[in-house]
């Protein structure tokens, strides 16, 4: 396959949030790991920070191959978000809802992907929320309304396989939504 | 507690679906509040009510022989600005029905009304001919009400079955429960809802949302009353399908209407679903709260894909990664 | 964003200043010399360029994909990695032995022998990882 013809879904967000974990539950592949060790454990506890990408693969029958990036998380790789972004499917973006930072967070990163192209497909899954019912979620959805932002917002538990392909499966739809009907997968 | 007695008198025939609307969504107010009110209310035969609920024209030949024996008529009007304005005008919200509740109250204390009896609270109000519409009305109506401390429970013939938080955002329900609200084989219509206390030790709780979800998608494959065939609705905001974990065909669903407005015909074509499916799935979107009438709100801003076609194009592409994850279509 | 002065011990950023100040004195075609934690942070640099904390986080990431490359591809540790342009050299090599791990990073014009620019920049970081050894 020509190199203009590479095909990925970019996995973002904050430190800790599962990017890591969520494309270890899909790929074909073990994850290519660039972490290193933390030595900003004031920022975040985790022992090892991504610092380049993480890198899965989808090995279809037909030998397509869908590349899945993870980004770094942290300000100063910022850099990275824009390189591995730059022609992808869509963004899948995680949120640890325990931080106490998640609402700066997601304003962050929503902005800086729907910035970098607005009709990229982005679906945003919220992990470790304290309440059951849904509700934290809504200021979520009310900051990124505010910023004419109109996405995907879930709960989701990353470990869990089935709430990652949940996330795939939303992107693969609003892909779809976005083509003409001609283009859509037979039902 | 008094407890009160009232009927609902529907049409004998029915000329506007929203006179029916009106009525199912009072008898929705008066199970979901049962408990709550200085008084019990009570639904029985007219014969036997105090106060009689007819929607406004009802031509029924007994009303006038009802207010002369006493009985409160209260008329509910479907019109835009009726004049004089009649008790309730539909559509109303639960707010406005309690405190018609409480007026009535008041004018039956005034009469001297004989009937003191305390009323169990937590006698149930037995369900007169459910609709298939009656138990999302209900949750709609709970909704409004930011209730988080009390619960109600619903019970079919035998026993409880099912237990809503009075806010509608969290249900408890046995596992066989849960799957046979998913799969619509749970008739949520003719379980009856009343003052309950949340189950100690017994089922955990799950996000309201996804009730209210596949009560909403399995309640009719016509469109909701609530709904306009001929309107275009599109999606403001995405519903939480991390907790309702939906069919994938809502997912298309959803997608196609978050890009741009649609009627149920044009959704079905846009997500290749059946138009059954389209309705149902535009009903449950509506119970969402994530729907609205695509007048309403400015034009979203058309998208294209920006990321390359794949080898052999999207359609095949899609149809395999699909295939390769296990997700459905 | 934390100061180096903040985040790493006085001793280490006196000496690894000092090596810096040597290496651009007697390399006159390099123009920036920074060292920088595996996880991005700049260590020092010389010059004290405001691009220099930009260039530590990117020359990390390149760190840690050579490394990632190296190892996929059945080969022992990456020793140095080489950017080349029309008009200029980049070279990442990892300096050995300290902790917590750290890399060097050279940018030096177009003027500069990679061969005489390797070396130089060898040497500077076996001085390193002497001076920073654990």
């Amino acid at each position: 396959m020509p190199l203009d013809q590479e095909l990925k879904i970019v996995f973002a967000g904050p430190m800790g949030a599962g990017k890591t974990t969520a494309i270890r539950a899909i790929s074909d592949i073990p994850p290519v790991s660039t972490e290193v060790e933390n030595n900003d454990r004031a920022a975040c506890g985790k022992e090892s920070t991504t610092v380049a990408l993480d890198y899965g693969q989808l090995l279809l029958e037909d030998g397509t191959a869908v590349r899945l990036y993870g980004t770094p998380g942290q300000d100063r790789f910022s850099f990275m978000w824009e390189i591995l972004c730059r022609g992808a499917m869509g963004v899948v973006l995680l949120i640890d809802g325990s931080s106490a930072t998640a609402v700066a967070d997601l304003r962050t990163y929503a902005e800086n992907f729907h910035r970098l192209n607005p009709s990229q497909p982005l679906v945003i899954g919220v992990g470790r929320t304290a309440d059951a019912d849904g509700r934290q979620l809504d200021e979520y959805v009310r900051v990124l309304t505010s910023r004419g932002i109109v996405a995907p917002v879930f709960n989701v538990d990353v470990r869990q396989r089935a709430d990652v392909l949940l996330l795939i499966e939303t992107l693969l739809c609003i892909l779809e939504a976005q083509l003409p009907e001609a283009n859509h997968a037979a039902s | 507690m008094v407890a009160r007695r009232i009927a609902l008198v529907k049409p004998a025939s029915v000329v506007d679906e929203k006179i029916t609307h009106a009525l199912q969504l009072f008898g929705s107010v008066l199970w979901a509040f049962q408990g709550t009110t200085r008084s019990t209310w009570i639904l029985v035969d007219p014969e036997a009510a105090e106060v009689i609920v007819v929607h406004e024209g009802n031509p029924d030949q007994r009303i006038p022989a009802w207010r002369d024996a006493g009985k409160l008529i209260v008329e509910i009007s479907v019109r835009d600005n009726p004049s004089p304005a009649p008790a309730l005008v539909y559509p109303f919200r639960a707010s406005q029905a309690l405190a018609l509740l409480e007026r009535l109250d008041g004018q039956l204390n005034s009469q001297g009304d004989p009937q003191q009896a305390a009323a169990a609270p937590s006698a149930g109000v037995a369900r007169q001919n459910p609709e298939p519409w009656s138990f999302v009305e209900t949750l709609r109506t709970i909704a409004e009400v930011q209730n988080g401390e009390a619960w109600l429970v619903a019970r079919d013939a035998q026993a409880p079955c099912l237990w809503l938080r009075a806010d509608g955002a969290m249900y408890a329900a046995e596992q066989a429960t849960i799957q046979a609200i998913r799969r619509g084989t749970l008739n949520l219509a003719s379980l009856s809802l009343q003052k309950g206390v949340r189950p100690e030790g017994g089922p955990g709780s799950r996000a309201g949302t996804e009730l209210s979800w596949f009560a909403a998608y399995h309640a009719s494959a016509s469109l909701a009353p609530w709904l306009k065939p001929a309107v275009r609705y599109r999606v403001t905001r995405w519903p939480n399908f991390g907790l309702i974990r939906p069919l994938p065909s809502h997912i298309r669903v959803a997608a196609a209407l978050a890009s741009a407005p649609a009627h149920a015909d044009e959704v079905a074509a846009r997500a290749s679903v059946s138009v059954e499916e389209a309705t149902r799935t535009l009903n449950a979107l509506a119970v969402a709260n994530v729907l609205v009438a695509a007048g309403d709100v400015g034009s979203p801003v058309p998208t294209s894909v920006t990321t390359v076609a794949p080898r052999g194009g999207f359609a095949a592409f899609l149809s395999n990664v699909r295939k390769h994850l296990g997700l459905g279509v | 964003m934390q100061p180096p002065s903040q985040r790493f011990a006085a001793d280490i950023l006196q000496a690894t200043r000092r090596h810096l100040a040597e290496l651009v004195a007697a390399n006159t075609e390099i123009t920036l010399a920074l060292v920088t934690s595996a996880d991005g942070f700049e260590v020092a640099a010389q010059p004290d360029l405001p691009v220099a904390q930009r260039i530590s986080a990117m020359s990390s990431s390149l760190q840690a994909l050579s490394e990632a490359i190296a190892r996929e591809a059945g080969l022992s540790r990456s020793r140095n990695l080489i950017i080349e342009t029309e008009n200029g050299t980049i070279v990442v090599l990892g300096i050995p032995d300290t902790s917590p791990r750290l890399s060097l990073a050279v940018v030096a014009t177009g003027n500069e022998i990679l061969g005489r620019l390797l070396w130089a920049t060898r040497s500077c970081c076996a001085a390193l990882g002497q001076s920073l050894q654990v």
